[in-house]
């Protein structure tokens, strides 16, 4: 398979395409973990790219070396990331970068995610963000509520290929998980570095609660 | 199985537990390194007595009453069979002590780093594989009688192989903490050097990566040996109606399998945590020397929610933009069930249609035969009333008398007396008549004129 495509027709033809493309579209990055998915699209990406360019998305190589698409334009659908994704997204590139999490070639669990956010954010805030329409800490269900909502970002994010979920309670991290780091990388300050990304179309700015952004 | 299980209720019944603090363990793991030394398996209580002293001294140099402490550290070791006395004089005289198998084990975990190195695996790999040649030489001398399969074959299967395949097994075990001791110090040398540590990060990846490649290469190799000898006296056995011997020819070629199976498996995993390793190097450490980038995301997710009054939600100040699926539009399957006109009622009637009703005249004819009466200046009301409520319908008549009389209260002057009578006006059935107060008319003075009634 890993031989390189001469024309767009090859790459369409593999029989590894029709679920890589679909994998794609529905909003998950591919990583050199998925073996010969990512090594397909590494070896097509220049043919890919235009393939994309022509129905207004844009198909992205990150410097960790991980695929993904990102929409412009209105012509397909597109989503943003929840609050509660990004958060979780956050916490989950957080527990990453800690050399710790090497010991267990990266593995984490769920609790891990749940404390790092409440020490973080602070209990009461992520209750109320991650329940937009409770008005007030109810503390006897707060826990729980939480880490259900916390669960729930995280088969999302699962499904986008930031994470695999192991079991109830462990995670494995995987390289994607870095793209929740990007406003911080480089040597531009955070505001600079996010004001490119939305210029790019890879994020939007402000009260983004609504999910959905529909074509 | 059942054996198992015996065991573990009779272990369970016995109610038997291992309590061990510090000094106990250290006082086991001395009391081994002493036996050691001095080539003595046997230990007079006085020199029990002087190491855990020496222990003492070491972990707890302010632990008052030694003497009584070393006493009942003895005790303890034996009431949980690690301390063992040998000599059986009782109390006759002071006792003569050994550490039990179960010490010695604890012991070696401790002391001896037994690990499974390339040399060591190809020592024991190639003894077993003269001892098995030589129980197949045995085995294929023909005609054993069942004592001799069980001392020539069957015992030495269980106890010499089973032990030096056992011994493969427990370096491997102490390969494997060694390995997760890797892993814990690579985390160390990242927390504590970052940049820096790098190159002996790496180092300690190739070194047991190197080591698992060989031990696997080995293993691969020679346990094609082991099974194969074991393939051969399995089938010499099986012919000769040795059940035993077969047996036993099984479990140790199972234990061979297990034994490879080790190898590849390890193998796999350390290449996973290998490639892991390596690309966090790359991508985060190399990327970020100055492991800014930690610190940099935690404040980013510190500030990700913009500040909000109490009880205020506001959302994170940016979120990513992915692609989402196209839903597929789904025609709808037709309804074939037959179409129910909807429930409706009658519109309303807003105008009601004229009714012709039949003027009720008789109340008018009441009055104007009243009035005619009265104009013949009758003597009373009685007389009135008896002329015209007897052409009245029986259902009319109260009224009709009620109607008379007000007319003639208008319209005549009604004299004064002080009682009046009832009079009757007409006979109804044989006991009831209507009776009326008789009012007498007072016809000589005129009427003065009243004000009309509304």
């Amino acid at each position: 398979m890993t031989v390189s495509f001469a024309s767009l027709e090859e790459v369409i033809g593999d029989e590894l395409f029709p679920e890589i493309d679909l994998s794609l579209r529905g909003g998950r990055h591919i990583d050199v973990e998925e073996g010969a998915r990512f090594e397909l699209l590494a070896e097509a990406q220049a043919l890919l790219e235009g393939f994309y360019q022509r129905y207004g998305w844009e198909l992205v190589r990150s410097p960790a070396g991980y695929f993904f698409l990102v929409p412009h334009g209105e012509r397909l659908p597109r989503r943003h990331l929840s609050t509660a994704e990004m958060l979780v997204g956050q916490a989950l590139a957080l527990i990453y970068l800690d050399p710790t999490t090497l010991e267990t070639a990266g593995s984490a669990t769920r609790s891990q995610v749940v404390e790092l956010l409440a020490h973080l954010v602070g209990e009461g805030r992520l209750y109320l963000e991650l329940h937009p329409r409770r008005r007030r800490l109810d503390e006897r269900i707060a826990q729980e509520s939480v880490r259900r909502e916390v669960d729930k970002s995280l088969r999302s994010l699962a499904a986008m290929g930031f994470c695999d979920l192991v079991d109830d309670e462990k995670i494995r991290l995987r390289a994607p998980v870095l793209r929740f780091a990007e406003p911080v990388q480089g040597l531009e300050s955070p505001t600079e570095a996010l004001a490119r990304l939305v210029a790019k179309g890879r994020a939007a700015l402000g009260d983004l609660n609504e999910e959905e952004v529909e074509a | 199985m059942p054996e198992l299980q015996t065991t573990l209720t009779e272990l369970a019944h016995s109610q038997v537990g291992l309590q061990l603090g510090p000094t106990d363990l250290c006082f086991v793991v001395a009391l081994r390194a002493r036996a050691d030394q001095s080539g003595t398996t046997a230990f007079e209580e006085e020199a029990l007595v002087d190491v855990f002293h020496q222990v003492l001294n070491l972990v707890e140099p302010t632990a008052e009453a030694p003497r009584l402490r070393a006493t009942s550290a003895i005790r303890r070791l034996r009431e949980q069979r690690l301390l063992t006395r040998i000599d059986g004089a009782g109390m006759v005289r002071a006792g003569e002590f050994a550490l039990t198998r179960l010490a010695d084990a604890l012991a070696e975990f401790f002391l001896t780093e037994e690990t499974l190195t390339r040399e060591s695996l190809s020592i024991l790999t190639n003894t077993l594989t003269l001892q098995l040649n030589e129980i197949k030489t045995s085995a294929a001398k023909g005609r054993l009688t069942p004592d001799e399969w069980r001392q020539r074959v069957v015992q030495p299967l269980r106890i010499t192989a089973g032990d030096l395949l056992g011994g493969i097994e427990r370096r491997q075990r102490g390969l494997d903490l060694s390995q997760e001791h890797i892993r814990e110090k690579i985390a160390a040398l990242l927390r504590e050097d970052w940049f820096a540590a790098i190159e002996a990060c790496e180092a300690l990846l190739e070194e047991t990566a190197g080591t698992l490649r060989e031990l696997n290469d080995i293993l691969l190799k020679d346990t094609a040996t082991l099974q194969s000898l074991l393939q051969d006296i399995a089938e010499v056995a099986r012919e000769a109606g040795a059940i035993e011997a077969n047996r036993a020819t099984q479990q140790l070629a199972d234990q061979v399998d297990r034994v490879a199976a080790w190898g590849a498996s390890r193998q796999r995993a350390w290449s996973d945590y290998y490639r892991y390793v390596q690309r966090f190097l790359r991508d985060v450490v190399r990327l970020d020397p100055g492991r800014a980038l930690s610190q940099r995301l935690r404040d980013q997710l510190r500030t990700f929610l913009p500040e909000a009054g109490p009880g205020e939600q506001t959302g994170g100040n940016f979120a990513f933009i992915a692609a989402s699926p196209m839903p597929l539009p789904l025609l709808r399957v037709p309804d074939m069930r037959a179409e129910r006109p909807p429930v409706t009622r009658p519109a309303g009637l807003h105008d009601q249609p004229l009714e012709e009703v039949v003027a009720d005249v008789a109340p008018i004819e009441v009055d104007a035969k009243a009035r005619e009466l009265l104009a013949k200046k009758p003597d009373g009301l009685s007389d009135v009333i008896r002329e015209i409520v007897g052409l009245m319908p029986d259902a009319d008549r109260y009224r009709t008398v009620g109607r008379i009389t007000a007319i003639c209260a208008v319209d005549t002057r009604i004299g004064r007396e002080h009682e009046r009578p009832w009079v009757a006006v007409e006979r109804i059935g044989e006991r009831h008549s209507l009776l009326v107060e008789e009012w007498r008319f007072d016809w000589s003075k005129p009427l003065k004129k009243r004000k009309e009634r509304s």
